[in-house]
């Protein structure tokens, strides 16, 4: 008899701890998960390659869109009033690059460059290096690879998916849809939107006047970060952060699933 | 020793005839797919349906089963012998554990031949696309291992859930559900507190051990056993504690 009230209460006792547990450091979601696995980019060696390159002066176009793959991107603006693009283009053959050139188009006062069509079944790469003056929109659509964007002012439009991609240095608007790689973003000073999927992402703000207007929303992933947002758990492995910093004039919305997140805002 | 080897033996025995009925089961199913596949009314991919659907029944069952040897103690009074044995709890709980590890290594052996055997073309289709026969081995072994490891964990936490409930009265099918989910909360809890003292040891490559770069280059597969380690040492002392517990305080006539 003893034996079953002493094991009712030693059951009662882990449950009381396990109520206060949750009750009190529930959100373990935030700590870092033991498990790190990610797919990067396939770092595939080019057997041969061969490089364009195109310049256009600026006052004919507002916009600039980038199609690219396998290669890396290299941005940066300055300022200047000509849009510089060195593509370069990849292929495991010889035979197969002399058919491959890169296409430019011009639609409106939008200017962009994309890969023609190789023969069928044939791997093929591209990569940009850009420069384009201050205050442009440029739109990257990159895929098995990596985009790195240095000292940028304008507007940016980033669409990756299995490539890594690292931004240092911006200023004005971000957008960026990114799935399956690392996101790096430090020193950017303005609006941010950004939607991802198994991805790390580390977003680093610089302080902006008006401040910003957090609004992040982490599902089955985790939520780091020193910026002035709260975070709360939901239902459904869900993390939400909200917040302001100054008057939260410049919105920084975060949409992550199975990823993690980490944010930091710098005076 | 050979006490304990007896008592593996007498519950490997006791599992025989569910053991052949699940392989014949699992080998019906690879051959009824073969067929199909060959009059070409199901796709190839089927293959992969028909082997792994005993992978992912098999850890089920076999969860089961490590409840039911306890249970089947108790229902048919063998459970008189084993307290009476010249054996401490914990070789008891043991000999039980080892007989549904080798329970999986049979069952997991007869779906690796079925799947051989009928489904060679796809097999050899497979191995095209993968670096190695030996890299093919190497990482099965290792999976298989890692497999191991996670079900003995959770034997462990149904047999603790089972022998606490025979230390109750009444409503033993809801404690034992409940020991089940406290035991898990448990390590799980454990592991976080004892990280800081586990920090010190480096982080596990799983990428390098699995050498998934010559699948893919870029894999990062990283496995903190900082956080791990106070899990680990969680779910050897609820053995131990089965076993004391099992030895010293379950109440038979439950």
């Amino acid at each position: 008899m003893k034996i079953r009230r002493v094991t009712l209460i030693v059951l009662v006792f882990l449950t009381v701890l396990f109520i206060f547990d949750v009750r009190y450091f529930g959100n373990r979601s935030i700590q870092e998960p033991s498990i790190h696995f990610n797919v990067g980019p396939g770092i595939l060696e080019p057997a041969a390659q061969k490089m364009q390159e195109f310049i256009r002066s600026q006052s004919d176009f507002t916009s600039l869109a980038l199609k690219g793959r396998h290669g890396v991107v290299e941005l940066r603006s300055a300022e200047s009033d000509v849009i510089k693009v060195q593509a370069i283009i990849w292929a495991d053959e010889e035979e197969v690059l002399e058919g491959l050139e890169v296409r430019e188009s011009i639609s409106g006062r939008e200017l962009s460059y994309e890969l023609s069509q190789g023969p069928a079944g044939q791997e093929a790469g591209l990569g940009f290096i850009v420069h384009v003056p201050d205050g442009m929109e440029v739109s990257v659509d990159h895929q098995f690879g990596s985009v790195n964007v240095d000292d940028f002012v304008g507007f940016l439009n980033l669409n990756t998916s299995f490539s890594n991609l690292n931004v240092n240095g911006i200023e004005g608007t971000v957008t960026i849809a990114s799935n399956f790689g690392n996101i790096n973003l430090q020193r950017i000073r303005g609006p941010l939107r950004l939607d991802n999927s198994f991805a790390t992402c580390r977003v680093g703000l610089l302080a902006i006047d008006g401040g910003y207007d957090f609004d992040v929303v982490v599902t089955n992933g985790t939520l780091l970060g020193k910026a002035p947002f709260q975070i709360g758990a939901e239902s459904n492995n869900k993390l939400v952060a909200r917040g302001q910093s100054g008057e939260g004039v410049h919105p920084v919305i975060i949409r992550s699933n199975f990823g993690t997140v980490s944010v930091s805002l710098e005076d | 020793m050979t006490r304990f080897f007896r008592l593996l033996r007498k519950d490997l025995q006791a599992s025989l005839l569910p053991l052949g009925f699940l392989s014949g089961i699992a080998l019906i199913v690879m051959l009824f797919t073969r067929v199909r596949i060959s009059m070409g009314s199901w796709p190839n991919e089927a293959a992969l349906a028909a082997v792994s659907l005993p992978l992912v029944f098999l850890p089920l069952w076999l969860l089961w089963q490590s409840f039911q040897t306890l249970r089947i103690e108790w229902r048919e009074d063998t459970v008189y012998t084993l307290l009476v044995l010249p054996l401490p709890g914990w070789k008891v709980m043991l000999a039980k554990l080892a007989a549904i590890c080798l329970e999986y290594t049979i069952l997991l052996a007869v779906t690796a031949v079925g799947a051989l055997i009928f489904f060679a073309p796809q097999v050899q289709q497979a191995m095209e696309n993968l670096p190695s026969l030996l890299w093919v081995i190497r990482n099965f072994s290792l999976v298989y291992l890692f497999s191991l490891g996670v079900l003995a964990s959770m034997v462990i936490f149904v047999q603790l859930a089972f022998v606490v409930s025979k230390m109750v009265g009444r409503v033993q099918g809801l404690i034992a559900i409940w020991t089940l989910f406290l035991s898990s909360w448990f390590v799980e809890v454990l592991g976080a507190l004892m990280e800081p003292l586990f920090r010190w040891i480096p982080v596990l490559s799983l990428d390098r051990l699995f050498r998934l770069d010559e699948l893919r280059a870029g894999i990062v597969f990283k496995l903190n056993l900082a956080s791990e380690i106070g899990s680990w040492l969680g779910i050897l002392a609820l053995f131990v504690l089965t076993g004391v517990l099992f030895e010293h305080f379950v109440e038979v006539s439950g």
